[in-house]
Formats: structure tokens, sequence, C-alpha cells
């Protein structure tokens, strides 16, 4: 069973490698972006020079290396199912790939691993080239960090699978989507961090998971926090994943069970 | 022995969702359309079945059903004994589905990388895979062709690699849903011998195909089935189907002799239908409609050879598979 998981896994990153690659130009420029907005980034730390909210973290691009290092696997745990399922039901591929022995849900994590191949790319461009151009020393244990990394992408994946349930259903049109998405980059301490928010947006920044994500990984990677420094963060982590896993598992389950009855599995 | 494909009552009812919504918002239209309607039919091991109906007539819905892509309102559909419901995965492994929707390949892949990616997808082995697909691009003669982009192959290339893929794992079990639709004549030409030959070449396989082209079904199946607003309406060898329902054929005679109106209104004055003309001076030409087991023909050319006519021709034109559908959707 779990070979022949990893082998359809793997048969899914082959063919959007291949795939991406071949859009050599539009591969060149996502990496440019990134350098791009890492430099822009950096001309911002130097104008803000020293904060006391961020002096902790080393300033302000360490600060905001890390959470946008981060937000990209956050991003794609939340976005890529929903976007897998609705790139084969738009290529007309969805059909051909059904026909295979392979569960949905297999094929919605199969079609996504390339998304997290290039997530974890992104994020080790973001941090070396804000170490190229500013002077920080990533400390703390990494073990714990990765810990932490799956707990909060584990999070945000569950809310992509309750999203991939409304496009299963209702093909476009996800609320899910826009919420947590544009509600944990406003207020999750993605750019600026939370502590700069007025006291009551403070509070709603504590309803999110982002925010003990970014928060925990942070203080690991940037100030080298021991398990006793996070462990309320990976409390509070374990706890969203104990609710939302199950629930986007139940989600999915009936979606695709509500498209199969009603024949609307294929269309967009 | 289990039948290929067994279906039971098969009711498939689209249902447009919210319709209380809808009808709250005085949004018109029709809340549900009935696809499938009570199909009962079996296909049996190694035959080769065709389904023919008009456009929205139920044809892709029913082939849809049976590779358990979609699931009936009511009913049930089985695959080798396998219920398409419960055992939709197992269900899949006895199928290869071939549509005419170029769109199910990967334009940005090769057409061998395309059938890799299928074929890992089906949990085969690398190396069996590998050896498979080259068997698959040698029979289906796309070897050259291979590894281009599949965006640059021709219409009937995409059918050839669709067919091809349909074979990777040598299911018992082919659904052709229009396989020859927007292929030009000589192309759909070369894909049904490619489906004749190859359906026995590779082990006897049960085939249930759709077409709009009833020269295929005529060509090609062992038995047709015809669907009309999601009813089967007809189910049977095309040989039964015209003996029930083309009971009639037109006879043309051309013969070389001297027009004899008196013989020939003679000869009307018994066939009602029967009419002549003449061509060309010394040649007669007559058309007649007759039942096909009547004695009429015997009694038209006896008449002319009596009188020493020389048949240069006799033809005779049975309904085809058009007109008995025609037929069909009239008695409705």
């Amino acid at each position: 069973m779990m070979k022949r998981s990893v082998k359809i896994i793997w048969a899914f990153l082959v063919r959007d490698a291949t795939m991406a690659l071949s859009y050599r130009l539009e591969f060149g420029l996502r990496v440019a972006s990134i350098l791009f907005l890492v430099s822009a980034l950096y001309f911002l730390s130097q104008l803000i020079g020293h904060h006391p909210a961020l002096d902790p973290y080393g300033g302000y691009l360490p600060f905001a290396a890390i959470g946008l290092a981060v937000v990209s696997y956050f991003q794609t745990g939340f976005n890529s199912f929903a976007h897998a399922i609705r790139t084969e039901q738009l290529m007309g591929t969805l059909e051909a790939v059904l026909m295979t022995p392979t569960r949905i849900s297999m094929i919605v994590v199969g079609s996504s691993a390339w998304s997290f191949l290039w997530a974890t790319l992104t994020a080790v461009i973001y941090i070396a080239a804000a170490s190229l151009l500013y002077d920080i020393e990533l400390q703390g244990n990494p073990l714990l960090a990765l810990v932490l990394l799956v707990l909060t992408t584990l999070v945000f994946a569950s809310l992509g699978v309750i999203s991939a349930s409304f496009i299963v259903v209702f093909k476009r049109g996800n609320p899910i989507g826009f919420l947590v998405g544009a509600i944990s980059m406003w207020l999750g301490g993605v750019f600026y961090p939370v502590s700069a928010l007025p006291p009551w947006l403070q509070k709603v920044s504590y309803l999110l998971p982002i925010t003990y994500g970014l928060d925990g990984l942070r203080e690991i990677l940037l100030r080298g926090a021991s398990f006793s420094a996070v462990w309320s963060e990976l409390l509070v982590l374990s706890g969203f994943a104990a609710v939302s896993v199950p629930l986007s598992l139940y989600c999915f389950k009936r979606a695709v069970r509500r498209a199969q009855r009603e024949g609307s599995l294929l269309q967009y | 022995m289990e039948p290929a494909i067994q279906i039971e009552h098969l009711t498939k009812i689209f249902r447009r969702p919210l319709p209380r919504l809808r009808r709250l918002l005085r949004r018109p239209g029709e809340s549900e359309i009935v696809a499938l309607n009570d199909v009962r039919l079996t296909v049996h091991r190694g035959e080769i079945f065709g389904l023919v109906g008009r456009n929205g007539a139920g044809k892709t819905t029913l082939v849809k059903s049976i590779a358990a892509l979609i699931q009936p309102t009511r009913g049930m559909v089985r695959v080798f004994g396998l219920d398409t419901v419960g055992q939709g995965q197992e269900v899949k492994r006895h199928i290869g589905l071939v549509t005419s929707d170029e769109r199910s390949f990967y334009w940005r892949l090769t057409g061998w990388q395309n059938l890799l990616f299928f074929a890992r997808l089906h949990g085969m082995d690398e190396a069996e895979a590998r050896r498979r697909i080259e068997e698959l691009l040698d029979i289906f003669d796309l070897r050259e062709l291979s590894h281009r982009r599949f965006q640059e192959y021709s219409t009937g290339n995409k059918q050839r690699l669709a067919l091809a893929r349909a074979l990777l794992t040598d299911p018992p079990l082919m659904l052709l849903d229009e396989p020859t639709r927007s292929l030009d004549p000589i192309a759909a030409d070369e894909l049904r011998r490619l489906i004749r030959e190859r359906m026995n070449h590779l082990g006897q396989k049960t085939v249930l195909m759709t077409t709009h082209n009833l020269a295929e079904i005529e060509q090609l199946c062992d038995r047709v089935g015809i669907l009309s607003q999601g009813r089967l309406k007809a189910c049977a060898p095309l040989r039964e189907l015209q003996a029930q329902y083309a009971v009639h054929e037109q006879v043309r005679i051309r013969a070389r002799c001297s027009q004899d109106e008196n013989g020939l209104s003679e000869l009307r004055a018994r066939i009602p239908t029967l009419s002549w003309t003449s061509p060309s001076p010394g040649i007669i030409e007559i058309v007649f409609s007759r039942h096909v087991q009547d004695g009429t023909l015997n009694l038209v050319l006896g008449k002319l050879l009596a009188r020493g006519a020389e048949i240069i021709r006799c033809e005779a034109h049975r309904m085809g598979l058009k007109d008995i559908m025609e037929r069909i959707e009239r008695q409705e």
C-alpha cells in the first residue's frame, strides 16, 4: 500500500516537474521574482533600521525572510489541493486519471507534490538570498523546526482539503480560501510582528494557526529556542490539527461521494 | 460464466443543485434531466457491441456508468460480476476507456511520457510498463512520434495514442466512446481496422462502442443497441433488427429490351409501387418496393425474361440502421 502510494506520488511529481520545466522562461521568472522580493525587503530593512519589536530576531530582513519562506509552505498546503482538482478538471485530464485504479485522495495528494517541492525550493531561496544580503545566522534544533513546520503545514493542508471539497462540489467560489488566506497574511505576522497590531486585532491573530507556526519557527531558527520555549505553540497547533484533519477528511469524502452521485466530478 | 457487462434497471437523473433556492429565486429551467431510464442490457464476453442514438440519447452517460465514473441514481451495473458502485476501483482494472476528447492527455508531455505516467498510475512495474509501451508504440505505429510532444500530434495519431493508453494493462473490456469522431474518412477507416484486428490480436476482448457512424456499427459489431431519450429501444444483431423493422426493400432493375407498355402496365396493376423509365433507347429501368419475403421480384424478373429481356443489373436496397433508428423514433 505504502509502496504504491510512493509510486503514485512519484508519477505525479515527474509529470509536473517535466511540465514546469518545459516552460523555461516562467521557471526563470519565478526564481527572479523571489530574488527581487528579497532585495526589496533588504532596502526596507535598511529604512526601518533598529526596532525594538524586531531586534530579538536580528532585524527586519531575517524576520520577513523567515515569514515569507514559511508562508510559501502554508500557502502551498492551503491552495495546492483545490488547485490540483481544478487544474485537472480544466485541462480535461481528470477523467483519464480517474479511469486508473487510483483513489481520488491520492490523485489530490500526488498532484500537490510538485507544489510542495517548489515551496521547499522557494523557502531555501528566500533564506539563502537573505543570508547573502544580511548576516543571518540560523540557530536552534532543525528537527524541532521541522516538526513545527510539518504540524503547521498539516493544519493548513487540512484547511486546503476542506477548500478542495468546495471545489469538488461547487467548482468555483471557495470561501475558505479567501477567509483563511487573506486573514492569515494580514494578521498572522508574516510581514510585521503581531505586536504591531492594535490590541483587539492581536486577540484575533491568536485564533489563527499561522501565528503560532510563525512565532515558533522564528523563535527556533532566529533565537535558538528549545522545546521548552515553544511547547505552547506545539500544543496549540496539535489542537488545531486534531480538529481540522478529521474534519477535512470527512468533508472531502462527502464532497466526492456527492459529486459522484450527481455525476459532476468531471464538470468545471 | 459472468457476462462482461450486466445492467439492471439503470436510471441516471442529473439534478441541478439547490432546487429550492432556484424556485425561491424564480430561476426557470428543468430541475432534473433523466439521462438514462430503466436500461437493461447484457453484453457477453468477447462480443463487439455497438450503441447508437442521437446526441443526448444517453450513450456517453451509459459508458461512464459502466466505467464507474458516474454512479447510478437507481439500478445497478456489473462488470465481470463486480459492482461499479461498491467495487469501482476493481472495475476500472478491467476497463480500457477511449473517448474522442483530445484534452485527456497532457499536451506538454511527449506521447511516451504520457503513456508512462498512466502506466505508473495503473501500478505497473517500471520495467513492465516500458516494455508494454514499446510494444504498443509498435502496434499503433507511433514509435517515430513517441518522443514528440502530444500537442504536435495529428488528430488521428492522438486517437491512436488514446487506444494505446487504453490497452496499457491489456484490459478484457474496451469502452470506445465515439472513437472515430473528428477523424477524416481514411484515418477513421484505419482506426476501425486497428480496432478490428487488434482487439482479436491482443486477446479476446469485449468491446462496447458508441458512434454516430452507422456504417462503423454495421462493419464491426455483433449486436447493436439503439438508445433514444435515455431508453434502450432495441437490442439485437443488425440482421434481426432489419428483419424486425426493415421489412421492405427497394428493388431497381436495369434491362435491355423493348419498352412493352402493356406488359409493364400489367405488372403495375399487381405491384402498385412499380414505375419505369427509359434512360436510353432499348434500355429500361424498373423500380419498385417489396416486402423482403414476397414473390414480386420473381414475378418481375420472370416477366422480363419471358419477353426476351437481358438483365443488366438488379439491386435491392434494404433499410439501414439510420432508417431503423428513424422508424423507432417515429413509433414513440
